[in-house]
């Protein structure tokens, strides 16, 4: 037990070490990330998320059991 | 006393040079680097371009942790990294892949140098234990 205490403080510093530097890593090539991601493929510069249909009003006009009809 | 001081000071300038050097040649090349990963077949697409982008800032925060009085802290990370490298080498070469293993970014050789960077992970983390080895206790008698 006190072995594995003294482990997890052993390492504690160097993991919170490592996890900064990767986020700061990961922020720094956030586009090249995001677009993996999402295409699969690394070729496009950078990761749009935009919505090309609004989901609610596309529900509410195909609906054909709509009680707003 | 003081030449083993000399000794410490060499392995962690050393050290803090290779890892400062091999991380921003990575950091450079992301994409490269994504490949090289990807070439290894532990990690899909995505997230080899997740280890490519962290990586390299880890191993210059390592690097220029080396050259800080934190240098202690630094061969813990340096020393968790070359094990992590040794152990993914040997998966690499016991599934039989014949690669460059990309460690200073792709090597104009091209070649099968899995081994060989088995064994310079080697001496690393002997240089890392051999800084973090217990100081020996004045004796008062």
């Amino acid at each position: 037990m006190i072995l594995m205490q003294r482990t997890i403080v052993w390492l504690a510093w160097p993991v919170f070490i490592m996890l900064f530097a990767g986020i700061l890593g990961a922020a720094v090539n956030h586009q090249q990330i995001c677009s993996a991601f999402k295409q699969g493929y690394i070729s496009k510069p950078h990761c749009e998320i935009t919505l090309t249909k609004d989901p609610f009003k596309e529900f509410v006009i195909n609906d054909k059991n709509s009680i707003f009809k | 006393m003081i030449k083993i001081q000399y000794l410490n000071r060499c392995f962690s300038l050393c050290l803090g040079s290779i890892f400062i050097y091999a991380g921003m040649v990575k950091a450079f090349n992301t994409r490269e680097f994504a490949d090289t990963i990807l070439n290894f077949r532990l990690l899909n697409y995505e997230w080899s371009m997740v280890a490519a982008s962290c990586l390299p800032y880890i191993e210059m925060a390592a690097g220029i942790l080396m050259f800080s009085k934190f240098k202690n802290k630094a061969a813990r990370i340096i020393l968790l990294l070359s094990i992590l490298f040794i152990g993914v080498l040997g998966l690499a070469i016991s599934n039989g892949l014949n690669m460059d293993c990309g460690c200073f970014g792709r090597s104009s050789a091209n070649g099968n140098n899995l081994p060989e960077a088995i064994v310079k992970n080697i001496l690393i983390l002997s240089a890392c234990v051999w800084i973090l080895r217990p100081e020996p206790t004045p004796d008062i008698s």
